[in-house]
């Protein structure tokens, strides 16, 4: 067969392939003829292009034969429509398996956050011009001003949906970029949790040693626990990629950077959701004018939830799944636990200034608790792989 | 050697050719898309600050959360909805797909838009740009995370410009049978040969002839480009014998 030939007598079905080709998305995939008649057509352009090259047909042929084959191919595979069930099935079973394999940089992302964090707000009560130099007076003032007032009047209706508006946007933007900028190496991550930690614990610090501690307290009481944590599990997740770029195990960098990815991306989705809530419950509740009493429960059920759902559903996931229960799991988790009720408690105790016994036992509890994790970290020979 | 082509093997075992979509391609469909989605957020804020503007404050909060979703999603809703398309894609042909050929899914599409704002660094996606043109396929950040190439999707169109050839060259009677390599060495030269400067033809042909005179041996009288003609009509005709 020469090229003539061929373009004579298959040109009829290219153009019909062409034709169903620039048809919309819908009206392809909606009749079953049209649809059996593109697979048809498609592996006819497909057996076309293979003799054409045998042939050494002239390029334009093989060329346009190419384009149309890749065309049908790109039609003919698309991805699969992600049905709304997925997505309870995607934070019962899939998050909690993906937080568990990664447990080791959602620590890293927390200790990276909430130490500068817990540091500084040490350093606002003990020594005043060292907080200064890290974030000036002026602007630390402001924020004494802000919370001022207090909610006990509460506030408009329309200010709550606007302000969570901004919440979603000015949030959820800084935890995203947290993320992505982890693909230097995880430097941007580390930068963006440290920044925010000092930044947040120099503010809360400085107004806590104000008249406005109460006020400043009961409101970020109940908005505080999932912004905070989330801004940590994004950069968990940042580092999570950063690290697959540098420690790629036996694999090539970009399958490694690839695998890492796809758990970072699915970490940080957790996240937004996280602080999708923080922004609702920031807009509406912390500011109303609700008792304080309710306003610290609250938190308190939210402090429960993130342990419940990050630290200890992940491992019940895991077992069901079958992955092998590994050595240090126990570790890993009384350890955590510990340090969070280490971290708890000395906040509780310096809110309400408890003699320095309290900090003493407290603080101890708590690095008691990071060292333990960070040993059972160790034992499961799963520092950084 | 650089190749703007990433080569792909279907399922049906053809073997496909993509070609990759260039920077200024992908600049040109970045400046539409971008012009729909300023576009959606000040026709949505027009339509809430003043016709809905009763809710007052509250319609702030919607508009705000709206922007988010813009900025944030647009690429990968619309990339997940039309296969590794975005309008801005589309109009210039351009398609997402993965490495390995397959279409992408709403991970995929998450992860390489997630990373925009690393590429975006430190300003108009400098870090991007020099990552498309330091890597091998033309990947951004984005398309290295995710393993995501961003591929062109020209329609060809054929018959126009086969090589139409003169008859009187037919002459030869000694079989010329050629590789597929070799026959498609000439075909490109006696395709473009008209578009060539004289001086320079003859310089690129003298280089070809060396190779097919060494096999055939010809007259010494005509010039390589003639030769290469020549040979390319004979091989022809044995083609269609």
């Amino acid at each position: 067969m020469t090229a003539e030939q061929m373009i004579r007598a298959r040109s009829a079905e290219w153009r019909e392939l062409e034709a169903l080709l620039s048809s919309i998305g819908g009206e392809l995939r909606r009749s079953a003829t049209n649809l059996s008649r593109f697979a048809a057509l498609f592996r006819n352009v497909g057996a076309d292009l293979a003799l054409a090259r045998a042939q050494g047909f002239p390029e334009e042929l093989t060329e346009y034969l190419n384009s149309l084959a890749a065309r049908a191919h790109n039609r003919f595979y698309v991805s699969p429509r992600q049905p709304l069930g997925q997505i309870a099935a995607f934070f019962r079973r899939k998050l909690p398996l993906i937080i568990h394999r990664n447990a080791r940089y959602v620590v890293i992302g927390m200790l990276l956050f909430f130490g500068p964090l817990l540091a500084t707000v040490g350093l606002s009560r003990s020594n005043d011009s060292a907080l200064f130099a890290i974030v000036p007076k002026s602007m630390l003032s402001q924020f004494e001003r802000m919370y001022k007032k207090g909610h006990a009047a509460g506030r408009p209706e329309s200010l709550d949906a606007a302000m969570t508006g901004f919440y979603v946007f000015n949030n959820v933007g800084i935890a995203f970029r947290c993320f992505a900028t982890g693909v230097f190496a995880g430097l941007g991550s580390i930068f963006f949790l440290l920044y925010n930690g000092v930044v947040l614990g120099a503010v809360t610090g400085f107004v806590s040693t104000t008249p406005s501690a109460t006020n400043l307290l009961s409101f970020i009481i109940g908005h505080g626990p999932f912004e905070l944590f989330a801004i940590a599990l994004s950069g968990g997740a940042g580092l999570r990629l950063g690290f697959g770029m540098i420690i790629t195990g036996n694999r090539r960098r970009r399958d490694s950077l690839r695998d890492a990815a796809v758990d970072a991306v699915q970490i940080v989705l957790g996240a937004a959701v996280l602080l999708l809530g923080a922004a609702l419950i920031e807009g509406f509740f912390s500011p109303s004018s609700l008792p304080i009493w309710l306003k610290f429960a609250f938190g308190g059920v939210c402090v429960l939830f993130l342990t419940f759902y990050f630290g200890i559903l992940p491992w019940f996931v895991a077992r069901a799944a079958g992955e092998l229960r590994r050595q240090g799991d126990g570790l890993v988790l009384g350890g955590g636990a510990l340090s969070i009720v280490g971290a708890v408690a000395n906040l509780a105790a310096y809110f309400a200034e408890a003699g320095a016994t309290h900090f003493a036992i407290w603080s101890a509890v708590g690095l008691v608790g990071v060292l333990l994790t960070l040993g059972g970290l160790r034992r499961r020979r799963a520092w950084l792989r | 050697m650089i190749s703007t082509n990433l080569q792909v093997d279907s399922p049906e075992g053809i073997s496909l050719d993509y070609e990759l979509a260039s920077l200024l391609d992908r600049g040109k469909a970045y400046a539409i898309d971008l012009l729909i989605r300023v576009a959606a957020v000040v026709i949505i804020g027009v339509v809430l600050f003043f016709v809905a503007g009763v809710a007052g404050l509250a319609s702030l909060g919607l508009w705000l959360v709206i922007y988010f979703a813009v900025e944030w999603g647009y690429y990968v809703f619309c990339e997940s909805m039309m296969s590794g398309q975005s309008p801005g894609k589309r109009l210039f042909e351009l398609r997402v797909v993965r490495v390995e050929g397959h279409p992408i899914g709403f991970f995929d599409s998450a992860i390489r838009n997630l990373l925009r704002a690393a590429d975006q660094l430190p300003f108009s996606y400098a870090i991007g740009a020099i990552s498309v043109m330091a890597s091998g396929r033309f990947q951004r950040l984005g398309d290295l995370a995710a393993g995501t190439v961003v591929v062109r999707e020209q329609r060809a169109y054929y018959g126009a410009q086969l090589p139409k050839i003169d008859p009187s060259l037919f002459r030869s009677d000694s079989r010329v049978v050629l590789s597929n390599r070799e026959r498609r060495l000439l075909q490109e030269f006696v395709v473009r040969k008209d578009r060539l400067h004289p001086e320079r033809r003859e310089q690129l042909a003298e280089i070809l002839a060396g190779h097919y005179r060494q096999r055939f041996g010809f007259d010494a009288g005509d010039t390589a480009s003639e030769t290469l003609v020549r040979l390319f009509a004979s091989a022809a005709r044995e083609s269609q014998a």
